[in-house]
């Protein structure tokens, strides 16, 4: 009988830039950074060689070069890290039907149920396992951290903080240990801003929360984040990670960002941009066979503070671009002040539900407009997106489909 | 950095238990014999699937492109090492 959950937590180590060195094998053992595209001067993944030397993640490509002068810009290949992270699902489920992946390079292996079956029923054995497994299937060069624990918040900061390719578990016997070492970025649920309050009040590590009380910090956190905290503080899962449990029947919104090479204040740029978008989401929301009521629209300046966003929730559904177009650009941007030029857009549609259980109009407009996207979908089924496009697409580049580090779409990407 | 290319291309590989592997390729009436495959990727744009096999060649990485729907073989990009 088992007592606890084993838990283990598979972190591909610095995911785009080693599997760009895995595809060229002269670039291993250098420091890569990997951007965007050619010309984006923000380096989205560093190769373990170039972290050794402080290039970060988020950093300007100007400041890497400072770093590591030497370092080589590679645009990243997302459809390949994809197709990677697919390869990956498909090891893990052959170990365990609870898996959940939880961004493009992590997931979660729940091996509770299924440990006595398996062949090697230590976890550390296992673990080995997978590292091997990953080797054999993404190549020799691809390495993981394995993280093993009683649950997903210890298995996590388990990997987070152990060298490359290397397996470390978190139990009773070092668990206390550990919280009172672990600095609050390597622990899952604790973001920046709320690394910086800790800071003020001269709490650095989870394992010193225990000594204050609830009602000492509520004034400086709140009630959510004191309970957050306080479990944080003995090693239990925060709110974030137990949202995994949800069994979603279907995806709540999709939204879909870019970040230009460049600012924007032409009025044809902007709206070419955002019709762009939203085709983009409309589609993934009709081959959900969804349906949406809540428009949301952000844009950003190139200043930090330069940002204005407006959403609209309507009293009914929608899945057309042309319907979310003309809220989102007609009628929300079409109000705003346009006081800075606009470097970032993002749209998303939300309150998504399945179309066959929302109230369907009776406008016979609506339902040619439905059978015309139906047909452009078939198309964009069989020959890929944006093959039939609108006008105002038209002798433009087309911005498509990408998939992110977050993963934020992978019901939509897995589930295809 | 890769250099996009997309030239028809013929290749010659072997069948094993892991699925087809590239041996060689003939681009432009030069025969390239791969030293290995570093990358095998599996890329869906709509209905259309598509085989990415990155190889080495003498140092050089080439992206060869077999689209299953039309039976055909790209090279699509090569990185000069």
């Amino acid at each position: 009988m088992l007592d606890k959950p084993t838990i283990l937590h598979i972190d591909i180590n610095s995911y785009f830039a080693t599997m760009m060195q895995q595809e060229v094998p002269s670039l291993r053992g250098k420091p890569v950074g990997i951007v965007k595209d050619i010309g984006r001067s923000c380096v989205i993944a560093a190769s373990k060689e170039a972290k050794k030397l402080g290039v970060k993640t988020g950093c300007r490509a100007k400041d890497a070069k400072k770093l590591a002068p030497n370092i080589i810009f590679i645009p990243a290949q997302f459809d390949f890290c994809l197709s990677a992270t697919k390869k990956l699902k498909a090891i893990f489920e052959n170990i365990s039907p609870d898996v959940h992946i939880y961004s493009l390079d992590e997931a979660f292996v729940d091996v509770t149920h299924c440990q006595q079956y398996l062949y090697h029923q230590s976890p550390l054995q296992l673990a080995k396992v997978i590292q091997k497994q990953i080797k054999d299937q993404l190549g020799e060069w691809v390495t993981c951290n394995i993280g093993i624990s009683h649950n997903r918040l210890l298995a996590k900061m388990g990997s987070e903080i152990s060298p490359p390719d290397t397996v470390f578990e978190i139990n009773d016997d070092n668990k206390d240990a550990i919280l009172s070492t672990v600095e609050f970025k390597d622990v899952c649920g604790v973001g920046y801003r709320l690394q910086e309050k800790l800071k003020v009040l001269g709490i650095t590590h989870p394992y010193q929360l225990r000594f204050y009380s609830l009602p000492d910090l509520e004034p400086y956190f709140g009630p959510f984040w004191v309970e957050e905290l306080h479990r944080i503080a003995y090693g239990e899962e925060p709110h974030v990670l137990r949202l995994l449990d949800r069994t979603l029947d279907h995806m709540k919104s999709v939204g879909r960002s870019i970040t230009g090479y460049r600012v924007h204040d032409n009025e044809d740029e902007i709206k070419r941009i955002l019709f762009n978008l939203m085709e983009e989401v409309t589609y993934k929301v009709r081959r959900m066979g969804l349906a949406g009521r809540y428009v949301w629209i952000k844009l950003y300046g190139s200043e930090g503070r330069q940002r204005w966003r407006a959403h609209r929730t309507l009293p009914y559904y929608i899945r057309h671009t042309t319907e979310m177009f003309q809220i989102a650009y007609h009628e929300l941007y079409g109000a705003w002040q346009r006081d800075f030029k606009v470097i970032k857009f993002a749209v998303r549609l939300g309150m998504l539900e399945p179309l066959n259980e929302t109230p369907q109009t009776w406008f016979p407009d609506w339902h040619r407009q439905e059978k015309i996207y139906q047909a452009m979908d078939k198309i964009s089924d069989k020959y890929g997106l944006f093959t039939l496009r609108s006008g105002r697409l038209l002798n433009r580049d087309i911005i498509r489909p990408e998939v992110t580090g977050f993963f934020g779409d992978k019901t939509y990407q897995l589930g295809r | 950095m890769f250099t996009k290319l997309h030239d028809r291309i013929q290749v010659i590989g072997i069948f094993t238990f892991k699925g087809f592997i590239p041996k060689k390729f003939q681009w432009k009436d030069k025969v390239y014999l791969i030293n290995q495959v570093t990358l095998v990727s599996d890329v869906k744009d709509g209905g259309l699937r598509q085989r990415w096999y990155s190889v080495e060649v003498r140092g050089n990485v080439y992206r060869l492109l077999y689209n299953r729907d039309h039976d055909e073989w790209w090279l699509e990009e090569v990185y000069v090492g």
